[in-house]
């Protein structure tokens, strides 16, 4: 582990953290304050949304009577919005899609043909046997795990194999310049770093250290060059999700661009109502000033 | 059977100034949980997590006074913090321990690269000052995020949870978080 960075990070400003403290304080006030205006303002919606159906409905009749066995009506019934009234009580979410608070305040204090920019952030899991350049992305982690535990045995063994060279005697008679472990010291470290790193770098009672030395710096490459290729990778996902995303939108009616790496668009209040996107689970929506 | 009366830090400081031996008991009253929580964000371990705990009452104790804390929790949370990490690096000597704080700095680790590359030049103080003025950048919330999850060890479900959001809303802001510090420090020298 880094040392310098814990300490850097010990040491970072008093008022950081008393900051940290105030808003936490802030959070906490927030979630505790009886919000009796916002339930308020919830019921006002249900009853609004109730008075929507009502009124569509009475006008669905109507038209229907008007056409007296004409064609039926129109499937395009753009004006009954899709608002799940069980979704919006619990809150958080809007025609069962999730959105952040400040959206959702909005929606409920704005009309019909508001216009929102909106951002929809796309929660993307990477698939463990996503191939990446011919190989799967849980096996350049797999990879990057041994490098990484390489590089921290390999720190100790720089100091340590020098008396490691010495096998058994470590705890039988000690080395010759006098240093002793007990068995169970000695049982410890050799577990420690496990037969493969140890049978590589001492041989025949020799501590290769100029082979270690090389080989850390080979892997800190590795790890770097495997790092990268990772973000690569997760870039390259990310960018195929928020493709997907957009064209998800699309077939759902609604433009949508990519701005920054999220999914931006600009919709009315109706419309985000009546929005109905294939995997409408994995989006978060927020406005685009929250960001 | 009315519910135990939480004092403010004022009163709880007083207490101490006192040499009252109820600030103890106020201060794990009021503050034992989050302290606890930041041992065991460190240690992974229970007991080892109870033990810091009474061991920053006892440091508290001894610092106030003459110490005045501006703002108790976050005085006794860097207590806290150091014992907890003294504690880690003497049961971390040989044998890794999988712990939050660990995956956290280990995550800033590989976000600077090598250990040797950080350490031309710079001390612990001087990179704290660089990681401090980048914070002093960010949004209060993002500040939030970075204090809670690199400072705090919280895991990100926590913070999710603390802040009202998704954890995806938060792994995406640390990465941002982290994207930037990189970006500050390589301007300023340090890093690649």
């Amino acid at each position: 582990m880094n040392n310098l960075l814990v300490e850097a990070i010990s040491n970072i400003d008093n008022d950081i953290i008393e900051q940290y403290f105030k808003t936490k304080q802030e959070l906490k006030t927030k979630r505790k304050k009886p919000n009796i205006t916002l339930s308020f303002k919830r019921w006002i919606a249900i009853a609004a949304c109730f008075a929507v159906i009502f009124v569509s409905t009475l006008v669905i009749i109507r038209n229907n009577m008007i056409n007296q066995g004409k064609a039926p009506p129109s499937t395009n019934s753009s004006f009954l919005p899709n608002t799940n009234i069980t979704d919006s009580i619990n809150g958080e979410e809007w025609n069962g899609l999730k959105v952040s608070s400040a959206l959702y305040e909005s929606l409920l204090n704005g009309n019909d043909e508001d216009s929102f920019d909106i951002v929809a952030t796309v929660s993307i899991s990477i698939p463990s046997d996503y191939l990446y350049n011919g190989k799967k992305y849980s096996e350049y982690l797999k990879e990057l795990k041994e490098a990484k535990d390489f590089l921290s045995k390999a720190k100790y063994l720089v100091d340590e194999g020098d008396l490691l060279k010495y096998g058994e005697l470590l705890y039988t008679d000690g080395t010759p310049n006098g240093v002793k472990w007990t068995k169970t010291k000695y049982d410890k470290v050799i577990d420690y770093y496990g037969e493969s790193i140890l049978n590589t770098y001492i041989v025949d009672g020799e501590f290769l250290k100029e082979k270690l030395l090389n080989d850390t710096e080979s892997t800190k490459n590795k790890i770097n060059l495997l790092n990268l290729t990772l973000d690569e990778a997760k870039n390259h996902i990310r960018n195929e999700a928020l493709e997907k995303s957009v064209s998800d939108f699309e077939k759902a009616g609604q433009n949508a661009t990519i701005e920054d790496g999220e999914i931006q668009m600009t919709i009315t209040k109706k419309d985000f109502s009546c929005l109905f996107v294939e995997n409408s689970e994995k989006y978060s929506f927020s406005l685009y000033s929250e960001k | 059977m009315g519910e135990k009366q939480i004092l403010d830090d004022e009163q709880i400081i007083e207490l101490y100034w006192q040499r009252e031996e109820k600030a103890i008991e106020e201060t794990d009253n009021k503050y034992g949980e989050l302290l606890f929580r930041i041992a065991y964000n460190v240690l992974n371990d229970k007991s080892d997590s109870e033990e810091c705990q009474n061991d920053t009452y006892l440091a508290v104790w001894n610092a106030i006074p003459p110490t005045r804390p501006r703002v108790f929790p976050a005085f006794i949370v860097q207590i806290i913090r150091r014992i907890s990490i003294d504690f880690y690096r003497r049961k971390n000597r040989k044998r890794s321990i999988p712990s939050e704080f660990k995956t956290t700095i280990d995550d800033l680790s590989y976000l600077l690269h090598s250990k040797e590359e950080i350490d031309a030049g710079l001390n612990a103080k001087e990179l704290g000052k660089l990681i401090s003025d980048y914070v002093k950048s960010l949004s209060k919330k993002q500040q939030y995020i970075f204090v809670s999850r690199f400072y705090m060890s919280n895991p990100i479900e926590y913070i999710a949870n603390e802040m009202d959001v998704t954890a995806s809303s938060i792994y995406k802001s640390i990465d941002k978080i982290k994207k930037g510090l990189k970006e500050y420090l390589t301007k300023r020298g340090v890093s690649l």
